[in-house]
């Protein structure tokens, strides 16, 4: 069964649509990541415009990471007041990286630098997360759980005792580490959630299932913040097409939440160790590889 | 005599009329087409459509078809080789550009001469795009117009993007064609892909004969967006705020909604399946479970 897709312009296919956000939907409940480093793309092999597919993706992680959000709280996973202190660093930063962005374009070889950097930045956090988890596993070590802030965010002034993530933190380095966030997600014209998720288990001490119910409470916040961006700018979000992948990745979401609460905090971390890696690898892939075309329709991520 | 003077005046205006109508008839009879479906509605079930061209000719001509869409703005990226990475180096804008042109015809476009293709813009290569268009390119800080060969490489992907689409084609010897006294008449069926442009586009018939345009008829094709699709896009392109909040609402309701439907149906489960009420042979765990 197909449907035309008002804004992107192209038919396509009701049930590949769906798949498509259920498995999205998927790894946003597990990790709370909105997905679209992955959904983007997968969009645009089937034919739908880069511009519309990367906003109308951002449309979809709004239902997707309420969703997820909500299975977690039940749980009580979700750190609302940790969320909302590091996500309004993470907006501040977002809107300063995007002006930013314009600015390092100029003095050239800024997309080959950025690029690098976030390639290497995912190599790292992936092979250490991986490490550290294995070794946590082997050892069937309870401990490694709670890992404790950063010495610097203890020490910062305006402390606050965030009873759910059970870590007394500044919430000005709160704050910094969401601003920090926001910059590099802004110069990588991505969502943050890979970024996220490390940085409040072992920057921040949070326990990993607690850190993955926080991290998709913040993404509700940035994707509601970047589809009025793209609505109003671009005019490029499909609303259809969004329903259709958000009734999918609403669904997956549940699932996603449900799975991850089976799982350990060790194990959570491997898979999500793997996925960083298999998106390292293939956005290095991307980089080396010689493109089929090497003028392509633009607007995308 | 008021009368008379003034029917024999009715007679000459009319013979007038007649005369005038006579020349638009017999002009027409030289040239004439008609498309069934005119107008085309977008909804959100549109797979695309066959749309069916008839019409005359002087008998003998050949015929050469083309359907324009109006032009617009297409953008592009360009990746290219920085250090040992492939990357996006640069962006360009082509404007004036149309979404369709398609080139039917009875005969090989060869038999055209060049002026003669150039006059009528139709040829192999759309000699009559590119000759219109306007390419700008952004890169490493610096904007700047391309013209001629510069601008080709952008140029012949989007006219190959739009090749592959069914957008842009040329279809020699396509037209049916059959002699009828001093007329000839042609049909001509043309699939309209799902992405077929919106808008009005015009169509044009040339009848050819001895190197030279000898009639041509003209019409429109109309292709509008209705029910859900063209309120959606009405939306989006005419209040992008109001379009965007409406999007997030959607998506925010949405989530709650299946997140509702999930636990509620989790609670079902704990409560029957799990304690096992509701696998018992008597079939009566609706009142086990009040």
């Amino acid at each position: 069964m197909s449907i035309f897709l008002p804004v992107a312009g192209v038919q396509t296919s009701i049930f590949l649509i769906l798949s498509l956000g259920g498995t999205v939907g998927l790894l946003s409940g597990l990790f709370g990541v909105g997905g679209g480093f992955l959904l983007t793309p997968l969009l645009m092999m089937i034919g739908i415009p880069p511009a519309v597919a990367a906003a109308s993706d951002t449309n979809q992680i709004v239902a997707a990471s309420v969703s997820g959000t909500l299975a977690h709280t039940r749980a009580g996973n979700v750190d609302f007041k940790l969320g909302l202190v590091m996500v309004l660093g993470g907006l501040t930063g977002g809107t300063l990286g995007t002006s930013l962005v314009k600015t390092l374009r100029q003095m050239g070889n800024f997309d080959f630098v950025v690029k690098l950097v976030y390639v290497l930045m995912l190599l790292g956090v992936g092979s250490f997360m991986l490490m550290e988890s294995l070794s946590a596993l082997r050892r069937n070590d309870q401990q490694s759980k709670s890992h404790q802030p950063l010495p610097l965010a203890k020490r910062l002034p305006l402390k606050v005792y965030f009873p759910v993530s059970g870590i007394e933190c500044s919430a000005l380095a709160l704050f910094a580490l969401g601003f920090l966030i926001g910059l590099l997600a802004a110069l990588m014209g991505v969502g943050g959630g890979f970024i996220m998720l490390p940085v409040m288990i072992y920057l921040l001490g949070i326990p990993t299932h607690r850190a993955v119910g926080t991290s998709l409470f913040t993404v509700i916040l940035t994707a509601i913040n970047v589809t009025l961006a793209q609505a109003i700018v671009n005019e490029t979000v499909d609303v259809v097409l969004a329903l259709l992948l958000l009734v999918g990745s609403a669904v997956g979401a549940q699932i996603g939440a449900r799975v991850g609460r089976k799982l350990k905090a060790e194990q959570l971390r491997i898979i999500f160790s793997f996925i960083v890696l298999g998106v390292m690898v293939k956005m290095l892939y991307d980089l080396l590889s010689t493109p089929p075309s090497l003028i392509v329709l633009g607007g995308g991520h | 005599m008021f009368k008379k003077v003034f029917k024999g005046k009715a007679w000459l205006v009319l013979l007038v009329l007649l005369l005038g109508l006579g020349t638009t008839i017999a002009w027409a009879g030289e040239a004439s087409l008609t498309m069934n479906p005119e107008v085309i509605n977008v909804g959100p079930r549109f797979q695309g459509t066959m749309l069916e061209i008839a019409g005359t000719v002087p008998a003998g001509s050949d015929i050469y078809l083309k359907i324009v869409s109006p032009p617009r703005k297409e953008k592009l990226s360009k990746k290219g080789r920085v250090g040992f990475l492939w990357m996006n180096v640069a962006q360009a804008e082509v404007d004036n550009i149309p979404k369709m042109y398609m080139v039917y015809s009875s005969a090989p476009l060869e038999r055209l001469s060049s002026d003669l293709q150039e006059k009528i813009g139709i040829d192999p290569y759309f000699t009559a795009v590119r000759g219109q268009v306007k390419i700008t390119e952004k890169g490493e800080g610096k904007s700047q117009t391309l013209t001629g060969e510069e601008g080709k490489e952008y140029l012949n992907a989007l006219i190959s993007m739009y090749q592959k689409k069914g957008l842009y084609v040329i279809r020699e010897d396509a037209i049916n064609t059959r002699n009828e006294g001093n007329l000839t008449t042609f049909t001509l069926n043309v699939p309209l892909p799902a992405e077929v442009a919106h808008g009005t586009s015009n169509v044009i018939a040339y009848a050819v004969k001895d190197g030279g345009v000898i009639a041509e008829s003209r019409g429109t094709l109309k292709v509008q967006p209705v029910g859900i699709v063209g309120l959606v896009r009405r939306l989006a392109k005419m209040d992008g705020p109001l379009y965007g909040t409406l999007a997030v609402f959607i998506a925010l309701f949405s989530g709650v909604a299946i997140d509702f439907i999930f636990s509620t149906l989790e609670k079902l489960w704990r409560k029957y399946v799990r304690t096992g009420k509701a696998v018992r042979p008597d079939g009566d765990f609706i009142a086990e479970a009040h």
